[in-house]
């Protein structure tokens, strides 16, 4: 498999000389195409920063991150919103959809960004609400749809562009049990059907139960990874509960 | 400490504050500016008899003012309170920490005390240089020139300007002060967090509202042109219910008609963010729609007062030369039964002491008939039943005659060629009315003969002559009847006024104020024959008198009509621009929500200028078709005034609020923008 994202010793700070917190203190990793990875940590292991910077919404201090091939931290800012609409999907905690507009038109607005002809939107917006069985709600706006129609519309959203990669910050945060585990399973067909490389920030075990591979974040530090392999998804979920406890740190944030 | 805080506040939130600034900056000038008339170096420079027009003018604006001071206050208090309802997040977090309300108000009072005294001081130095301007105007309008140019400051205008935005600003204070106390901590902490619920209206009712609102207008059109401004009648008042229904319906339906409109074509609605902008503008509309037609209804005010007044002002100047073609005209009337032998104007007035061979250098003594025909009776006994609809407002004038040898004279006092001859039973028609004589002409083409005085007289010339024989203020004989001189006292009523027209010697100043004089009635009745006690009047018109009048009535209009226009002008703009901006504040989310699925900065800039670009030129676009149809049909009204092209000073008042509205567009762009910056994406 090839290659999609490789982070090589990334530094955030924040703060001035007199104090600094190292957010992210020289973390590295690759994600292989077609994965679906998870990054866990407590709260202010600095797993969001790692997200923004690998999406392009904040700056590294220090370090390099590749997506596809191209190295992202040297950029400019007009080419930095041209690699987010192309190369790029995302899934928001709060879904981020437009109030103003129907989930066809929220999903369609990925596509007109990048100047696509009409038909091409139509055909690819049919599509992906099928496989994301959405097509009932198309023609809803947001707030006469339930957060896990929401969420599910916003995911097509990511993922209609065919993006090199999908980033998802919480996706569940904002969802109830039920909903969080259709959205999971919909993000499961995603990467097998559709072959969607996903990254995944939670601090949830049962969330990150989903995910093939998963990267613990101390303190801005790789701290652990654990790879489900051919584990079923419970004992891949015991296993997470036992990194977690290890992690240490603040474990009402974890159960 | 807290008025540091105060201090601060102003600096960091300047950007905030500009269209605010700018509407007190605006208000203040333009206050001072047409309040500083009376004041100006222009006074010094007009004589005696131009004088007065400018002290009435004065007075007039003083009380304008109460009204314009009025309409500022209402909209101050607007613009602070949309400020302060931005703030309100903050104001919450100062009395979490433990602030007191006083504590609050007291930030708030030094903050709107600070921005006060800025604008006051920034709006007095602008409205000094821009009365200098209106200094040179009033010069121009008067046609006086200015040879030397002092730079006035007035004092009293700088008082009242200083009192009037006193008592503003202190109500602005006191506004702030109760909406801080009625505040609960919790709204002010939440109030940036409000459950808004969309509202969104069928598309088909809005086609529907739209289709409706289109009919309405349209019969608002066509009643008024059928109505012509000629009565307030029923279908006057249909009009005017219609036009401003229409409008309603216009703004209430446009957006959801455009959206439908847009969304039938795919590869419109489906290019760039063309989706968002239109759901964009369309969930505004419905919320704002009644400023909207409000601020339309305003703008076509402003224009069609400005226009308007310019152009019957400007038609009342082109006729002034023509109307005028003598440096005096005196008049009396008197009952001719108790006096048998006609008065000496002439030894009259050197009777009373005026040198009359000093000042004049030529005159003729005459008489003017007014047998009591009008021109309606005239037309009737003619057998014609109703008069052309051009010639209704003078219908009920008396037709008054003149000898044609008399005319004759006249003429050649105008140093034209005067050699009009007539048989028994002929006459010729004179008018002082130059534009509007082809539907005389065509009229009386038909008709070979008139009535008057009792008998039947043959029209001689093909068409109506544009003669003058009396100065007056404006066109008062449209008709007249030239007569075979010994026809004048042949009928059965000879009732007359006599005149005399006179020329001035060389440099006719003096004479000019010694005529002028006996106009005003300043000097008495002194043309009055000595011993007679009846019915008596004297009129005493000298050209330069009327040229004066002109231009006071003219400086006038124009005056009064920059002044409110202005002022409603930088109303309409200003709310329309503070509802943009707060708008701007509760859409933030959208626009982050954008920028974070990679939208170009570019196509965000763009969507948000295509919105305010809409938001402020489909108010004006429709009220310029208003207008253009107001103006239309005022120029109907304006003819009767004189000859005039309502156009050209359209297009003057066209510039002026462009400028204006193109300031408060440019303030509103940028603002918005900064608003939406303010926030990064993390």
């Amino acid at each position: 498999m090839s290659e999609i994202l490789r982070v090589e010793d990334v530094e955030k700070y924040y703060g001035n000389k007199g104090n600094l917190t190292k957010a992210l203190n020289h973390i590295s990793f690759t994600v292989d195409s077609g994965e679906f990875v998870g990054v866990m940590g407590a709260s202010g292991s600095g797993k969001t920063t790692l997200l923004n910077c690998i999406s392009t919404i904040d700056t590294v201090t220090n370090g390099r991150i590749f997506i596809g091939g191209d190295n992202i931290t040297s950029l400019k800012p007009r080419q930095l919103s041209k690699f987010r609409r192309e190369q790029l999907g995302f899934i928001f905690q709060d879904f981020n959809l437009l109030d103003t507009l129907t989930a066809y038109e929220n999903i369609a607005l990925a596509l007109t960004i990048l100047k696509r002809s009409p038909k091409e939107i139509e055909r690819k917006v049919d599509a992906v609400a099928r496989q994301l069985d959405i097509t009932g709600v198309l023609k809803k706006y947001p707030y006469q749809m339930s957060g896990g129609q929401k969420q599910r519309v916003a995911s097509a959203r990511a993922i209609v562009t065919d993006p090199a990669l999908v980033l998802a910050d919480e996706p569940t945060g904002a969802l109830d049990s039920k909903s969080a585990q259709m959205l999971l399973e919909s993000f499961e067909t995603l990467n097998k059907t559709l072959g969607a490389t996903i990254m995944m920030v939670t601090h949830d075990a049962f969330t990150a139960s989903y995910c093939h591979r998963i990267l613990f974040i101390k303190d801005g530090k790789l701290f652990h990874e654990l790879i489900r392999g051919t584990d079923t998804r419970k004992q891949f979920f015991d296993k997470i509960i036992e990194v977690v406890s290890l992690l240490g740190g603040d474990n009402r944030d974890v159960i | 400490m807290l008025s540091k805080l105060s201090f601060r506040n102003v600096k960091r939130s300047v950007k905030d504050y500009t269209v605010y600034f700018i509407t007190l900056t605006f208000a203040v000038a333009i206050f001072f500016v047409f309040n500083s008339i009376g004041s100006q170096e222009i006074m010094n420079i007009l004589n005696e008899s131009q004088r007065p027009y400018l002290e009435i003018l004065d007075n007039l604006m003083s009380s304008i003012s109460v009204f314009i001071s009025v309409v500022l206050g209402f909209l101050i208090i607007f613009a602070n309170n949309f400020l302060i309802k931005k703030r309100k997040k903050e104001l919450g977090i100062y009395t979490t920490l433990g602030m007191s309300k006083t504590g609050v108000s007291f930030i708030l009072f030094i903050e709107t005390l600070l921005i006060g005294v800025l604008s006051l001081v920034v709006g007095l130095l602008v409205g000094i240089f821009l009365s200098q301007g209106l200094s040179l105007l009033t010069a121009k309008l008067f046609d006086v020139a200015m040879t030397e140019f002092h730079f006035v400051f007035s004092l009293d205008a700088m008082v009242k300007t200083v009192l009037y935005f006193g008592v503003i600003f202190l109500c602005v204070i006191l506004f702030n002060i109760i909406t801080v106390s009625r505040y609960k901590l919790i709204d002010l902490i939440y109030g940036g967090r409000k459950n808004q619920t969309l509202k969104t209206r069928n598309l088909t009712v809005s086609v529907i509202l739209f289709i409706l609102s289109v009919i309405s207008l349209g019969v608002a059109y066509y009643l008024i042109i059928q109505n012509k401004l000629m009565a307030f009648d029923s279908q006057f008042l249909w009009s005017l219910i219609l036009g401003a229904v229409g409008t309603l319906l216009f703004f209430m339906s446009l957006s959801g008609f455009a959206l439908k409109l847009v969304k039938s074509s795919k590869r419109l609605y489906f290019r760039k963010l063309n989706m968002f902008t239109m759901r964009q503008i369309n969930s505004k509309v419905n919320t704002t729609f009644i400023s909207m037609t409000m601020i339309c209804l305003m703008l076509f005010l402003t224009i069609g007062m400005l226009s308007t007044g310019l152009g019957i002002t400007t038609a009342l100047k082109n006729d002034v030369k023509f109307l005028t073609p003598y440096g005096v005209t005196a008049q009396i009337s008197y009952d001719s039964n108790e006096i048998k032998d006609d008065p000496d104007l002439k030894s009259m007035f050197e009777k009373s002491g005026i040198d009359f061979d000093q000042y004049i250098e030529d005159y003729y003594q005459y008489k003017i008939y007014q047998p009591g025909d009008t021109m309606e009776n005239m037309m009737s006994e003619a057998g014609l039943e109703k008069l052309p609809d051009a010639l209704q407002p003078w219908a009920t004038m008396p037709v008054l005659s003149i000898g044609v040898s008399d005319l004759n004279r006249l003429l050649e006092m105008q140093g034209k060629d005067g050699n009009y001859q007539l048989e028994e039973n002929q006459c010729i028609l004179l008018t002082d009315k130059r534009d509007l004589d082809p539907y005389v002409n065509e009229y009386f083409a038909q008709n070979r003969t008139v009535p008057y005085n009792g008998q039947e007289y043959e029209i001689k010339l093909d068409s109506i002559q544009p003669e003058v024989v009396v100065n007056s203020y404006q066109s008062m004989n449209y008709l007249m009847v030239v007569l075979p001189d010994d026809k004048l006292d042949a009928g059965p009523n000879n009732e007359f006024t006599l005149m005399l027209n006179a020329n001035f010697k060389g440099d006719a100043e003096k004479a000019e104020k010694v005529f002028a004089d006996l106009n005003s009635g300043r000097s008495g009745l002194i043309l009055k024959p000595e011993g007679y006690e009846g019915p008596f009047s004297q009129y005493v018109i000298t050209q330069q008198d009327v040229i004066n009048n002109t231009a006071g009535i003219l400086t006038m209009a124009i005056f009064i009509g920059i002044y409110i226009g202005f002022v409603f002008l930088i109303t309409s703009a200003a709310v329309l621009a503070l509802q943009q901006l707060s708008e701007a504040a509760d859409n933030r989310q959208r626009y982050l929500i954008l920028r974070k699925i990679g939208v170009e900065e570019k196509m965000i800039s763009q969507s948000i200028f295509i919105q305010i670009f809409i938001y402020f030129c489909i108010p004006l676009f429709l009220a310029i078709i208003h207008s253009v149809v107001g103006i239309y049909v005022a120029n109907n009204v304006v003819a009767i005034f004189g000859k005039s092209d309502t156009w050209i000073t359209s297009a003057f008042t066209g510039g002026l609020l462009l400028v204006v509205y193109g300031l408060y567009f440019l303030a509103t762009y940028t603002g918005y923008k900064n608003i939406l910056k303010s926030k990064s994406l993390v």
